[in-house]
């Protein structure tokens, strides 16, 4: 019985590791027996073996067939096809979109932000005379200057057995040694993977697959027949797929002989009896006992390749920076990279650098490594990096001001700013940028894009790691949110007309009682490691909180009762996002400790609109006046049953809505964890009494245009309800510039606007500025000069002062060096006119003798804005400001 | 007499207000009258009237680009010069025009 399907490849990265492991253990199903063939290279391979699935070098659009063989082959044929084109396809998409755009770990003007982007030299760094560098993609952003120093392997492979003779032992004994080999190796992979999150997750999954894969094993153990030590075996068997997979031209087949390398590592190393026994140490531990790579000074190192164990047994004191070649975006050695915060490159063609022995920079913001030692140019070189790591480090202050800090009005009231996560390994980074607590952490991740469903430990350890990073701040994970629009493959689904008013969220759970049983037991035996919330989430009625909490309950019995040592209670929240339970709250705050609003489905709900809907966009907007006042509703209510409520939609990343959750009086709102220094920022400026005015008249309003135009002209007034930065304030004033050229002027004034939280993207503010010095000089005499442009760079019209320790030429009108700069940039689209009416006040002012030595003779920053604003006051009386530290 | 002038330079943010501060204290030194009429990002203000044109005898145009309603002013002698002139020079730019 023979049955052939015809295929098409369709995934564009071609048939690497990832779904070839998935291909294979569906084909591991089926009761025939099944060949895979690629028609256009001819090669053959056996459709369980993912490895050799995968040395067929099939690039997507290739001609393939499968060749099913044997009892069943027919309908294994049918099923294999619906396979392919059904879940195969959706899946193995989904996870490449997902790999093509990391998650951003990163704060817009923070070191991270460069990532993924091409490099563009901005012109102070092209101005240095730069000309010996290579590019790279930025892996993790920073700088780092050392020497360049090559990677040198430095633990053999080919360790002697324990026997020490270095001849093998008979063919049985070096069996039994490579299987229990293959045992452990495989454990401690299983453990890694219970502990790691995201991509990487995925990439183990691979590894695992790979140890078990049949031609490998089949291939070691024909070694093993000729007479080979174990280690032998693996060493020749791992290096011969490498040699195929090398050959390819597909760039992700290549980036897979890294998970090789460290597979051969692993089993090279346990079974020559370097490994520890399973369990009585951790990765770092053991890595930093296999050997570190000794580094004497700060060095920049180059590798054509890094598998994630060599990045570990680095010195990380002296390591300034990475520069590699084929090395993955979503290898595990980036993620490493990242959450080590070591500056990094990726892509870099590193063959021209062999034989270089000097120092270098190693520019993850720019995306270059230069290596330029012209005397000529090392000079500005180092002035431009001194500038740049000065900068950097004061961002990195600013973010770190935040940690420990609540968001806190002028007028003295606190909100918790937490952060939204979809994994594990995004907390420690939310944290660093100043998160109180996880607001939200989305369990759907885990449970996505895999056959079956996590086992509790593996849940166990990614809710404990989340709860230990948070070191006692509050973690709110919520359980399961999937439904018929975004299936998981082993929980079938029926099919719905309409899915968003279906069987989703709890509805899901007395049907799958045991997974959610399972999500409930590893949520109890995290909490035992800190403050740990459950929130269940799309709740419409009290029985649904009743019955899952008591399931909850039930669950931590259970628990007890096994002798488990878990807390007596554990905190129990529900989403709101269902309508009906604004009316149902004195019942629901007696079962449930908090809650937290989600607007992107409330509003959907509400309104009756579908959010992905772009013909009903209008209708999907929480400045409708009814759902502000259904969200000032839900606040009293579970205020006044003394609860605690936050926001973790869309709604709370919007700057200019800001006030009116403040207003509100939310206790807290979750956001992704890159906009939380603005965000404490954007509340620091905000008076809490200004803000209620402000949601009483938008309360009041009776369209959605009325209530937009409250909030925007509350944005745009002088006064505590404007969460906008003013034009001017102390902190983009600098007395005490280090510039020697117009270009390092220009360059200090972006950098101010940086430090400030005022751009994420400085090189096009500074190209923006100099445009504008193309038409002609902004020097306009007396050593006086005013740059401006027109920009939606910036996130604030923005007033920047700077006065320079020595003058530099700026091709004057009067020929004079200028030491004074006023800088004025606007932005294109909602340019307020009361700022562009200061900013002309502002340049006709620069032209009078008097204020121009009246700017010459301030003593600091704040006595400069107090200058400028009273003169601003004086020319338009019709205004009124208080003499202070900032121009609104 | 009355000296009567228009100022736009491309961004309209900067350069357009400090030429009319210039001119208008160049005229002062000069013990001249004067009315700048400016054409930057705010749009026309302190706009020439049919009057104010008619009792002058020319116009200075410190522009970079175009003027707005250029027509009023067809007939009348007019001085151009570049935005930068009128800020480096007012007054050499001021007696151009007589």
């Amino acid at each position: 019985m023979v049955s052939e399907l015809n295929f098409t490849f369709p995934l564009p990265a071609g048939l690497h590791a990832r779904p070839a492991s998935h291909l294979a253990e569906m084909i591991s199903s089926l009761a025939s027996e099944v060949s895979f063939s690629n028609l256009r290279n001819g090669r053959q391979a056996d459709g369980r073996s993912p490895l050799a699935m995968v040395t067929t070098d099939t690039r997507a659009g290739d001609q393939c067939c499968f060749r099913l063989v044997g009892k069943g082959a027919k309908e294994g044929r049918e099923r294999l096809e619906n396979f392919l084109r059904g879940k195969f396809l959706a899946q193995e998409s989904a996870f490449e979109n997902a790999s093509a755009s990391p998650a951003s770990l990163a704060s817009p003007a923070s070191p991270d932000s460069s990532a993924g982007k091409a490099g563009q030299l901005s012109r102070s760094l092209r101005a240095t005379g730069v000309e010996r560098f290579v590019r790279g993609s930025v892996a993790c952003g920073g700088i780092g200057e050392g020497r360049i120093v090559w990677l040198k392997k430095n633990t053999p492979r080919l360790a002697p057995p324990p026997s020490g003779n270095g001849a093998a032992s008979d063919s049985a004994t070096e069996t039994k040694c490579l299987d229990r080999a293959l045992d452990a190796v495989e454990q401690r992979y299983r453990g890694e993977l219970a502990a790691a999150t995201g991509a990487a997750v995925a990439i183990l999954k691979a590894h695992v697959s790979l140890l078990r894969d049949n031609v490998l094993k089949a291939s070691m153990l024909e070694l093993l027949g000729t007479g080979a030590t174990a280690a032998a075996a693996v060493e020749h068997a791992i290096a011969s797929f490498k040699r195929k997979l090398l050959a390819s031209e597909n760039a992700c087949l290549r980036e897979r002989t890294l998970d090789l390398d460290d597979i051969a590592d692993q089993l090279v190393a346990e079974i020559s009896g370097r490994a520890p026994a399973e369990g009585s140490e951790g990765l770092e531990a053991r890595e930093r006992r296999e050997g570190r790579v000794e580094l004497g000074e700060p060095a920049i190192l180059l590798a054509e390749r890094l598998t994630p164990r060599q990045f570990l047994s680095l010195d990380h004191q002296r390591l300034a920076g990475l520069a590699l070649g084929d090395v993955g975006q979503t290898s595990h050695t980036v993620i490493l990279a990242r959450s080590f915060n070591v500056p990094t490159l990726i892509d870099v063609p590193l063959a021209g650098l062999r034989g270089f022995d000097g120092r270098g920079v190693l520019d993850a913001q720019t995306g270059i490594l230069v290596f330029d030692e012209a005397p000529e140019t090392s000079a500005k070189l180092s002035g431009y990096y001194s500038a740049e790591k000065r900068k950097l480090a004061r961002i990195a202050a600013r973010q770190a001001d935040c940690i420990g800090k609540p968001a806190r009005t002028a007028d003295g009231f606190t909100m918790e700013i937490g952060a939204n996560i979809v994994s594990a390994g995004e907390a420690a980074p939310a944290f660093r940028q100043g998160a109180d607590g996880i607001g939200l952490f989305r369990t759907e991740l885990l449970f996505a894009d895999r056959e079956q469903a996590p086992d509790e430990e593996e849940q166990y350890l990614a809710y404990a790691q989340i709860v230990r990073e948070a070191r006692g701040r509050p973690v709110i994970i919520r359980t399961l949110d999937i439904g018929g629009d975004k299936p998981a493959p082993y929980l079938p689904l029926p099919r719905e007309n309409n899915p968003f008013l279906g069987c989703r969220g709890v509805r899901l759970y007395r049907g799958h009682a045991g997974l959610i049983e399972t999500q409930f037991r590893a949520l109890w035996r995290a909490a035992a490691h800190g403050p740990l919330k459950v929130m269940l989430p799309m709740v419409s009625c009290v029985e649904e909180a009743r019955d899952f909490k008591a399931l909850l309950e039930r669950a931590g019995d259970r628990l007890r009762g096994e002798g488990a040592a878990i807390d007596a209670s554990l905190s129990f929240g529900l989403m709101l996002e269902v309508p009906s339970v604004a009316f149902m709250l004195a019942e629901l705050c007696a079962i449930a400790d908090f809650f937290s609003v989600g607007t992107n489905d409330l509003t959907q709900y509400f309104l009756a609109a579908d959010r992905e809907n772009k013909t009903v966009e209008s209708l999907h907007s929480p400045l409708h006046p009814s759902f502000l006042r259904l969200l000032k509703k839900l606040v009293d209510e579970v205020h006044a049953y003394g609860r605690w409520i936050g926001l973790c939609g869309r709604m709370a990343e919007e700057i200019p809505e800001l006030p009116l959750l403040v207003g509100m009086g939310f206790d807290e709102i979750s956001i992704p964890a890159a906009k939380i220094p603005a965000m404490k920022s954007a509340v620091a400026k905000l008076r809490r009494s200004d803000c209620e005015t402000l949601l009483q008249s938008a309360l009041a309003s009776h369209t959605r245009a009325e209530a937009e135009s409250i909030v925007t002209a509350g944005a745009g007034r002088a006064g505590g309800a404007a969460a906008r930065g003013p034009l001017l304030e102390a902190a983009l004033v600098d007395l005490e510039v280090e510039a020697a050229t117009k270009h390092e002027a220009i360059r200090a004034i972006v950098n101010t606007l940086e430090i400030a939280g005022r751009t994420s993207e400085p090189v096009e503010v500074e190209e923006a500025l100099w445009r504008r010095e193309e038409s002609y000089s902004t020097g306009f005499g007396s050593g006086f000069a005013l740059p401006h442009c027109k920009s939606n760079h910036v996130s604030d019209n923005s007033i920047v002062a700077l006065r320079l320790k020595q003058p530099v030429e700026w091709g004057s009108l009067d020929g004079r060096p200028v030491d004074f700069i006023i800088c004025l940039i606007i932005r294109e689209s909602d340019h307020g006119r009361e700022h562009m009416r200061n900013m002309a006040c502002l340049a006709r002012l620069m032209t009078n003798e008097t204020f121009q030595s009246r700017m010459r003779a301030v003593a600091n920053a704040d006595a400069l804005v107090t200058l400028i604003a009273t003169h601003l006051d004086t020319s338009a009386n019709n205004r009124k400001s208080q003499p202070g530290t900032t121009i609104p | 007499m009355k000296i009567i002038a228009v100022t736009a330079c491309p961004t309209g943010i900067a350069h357009t207000y400090m030429a009319a501060e210039k001119l208008e204290q160049a005229a002062r030194a000069l013990g001249c009258q004067i009315k700048v009429e400016t054409q930057g990002a705010m749009g026309i203000e302190n706009e020439l009237t049919a009057s104010d044109i008619a009792a002058a005898s020319g116009v200075i145009f410190a522009v970079d680009i175009e003027v707005e309603r250029r027509e009023r002013f067809d007939g009348k002698k007019i001085v151009h010069v570049p935005v930068k002139d009128a800020i480096k020079a007012p007054q050499a730019v001021i007696a151009k025009l007589k």
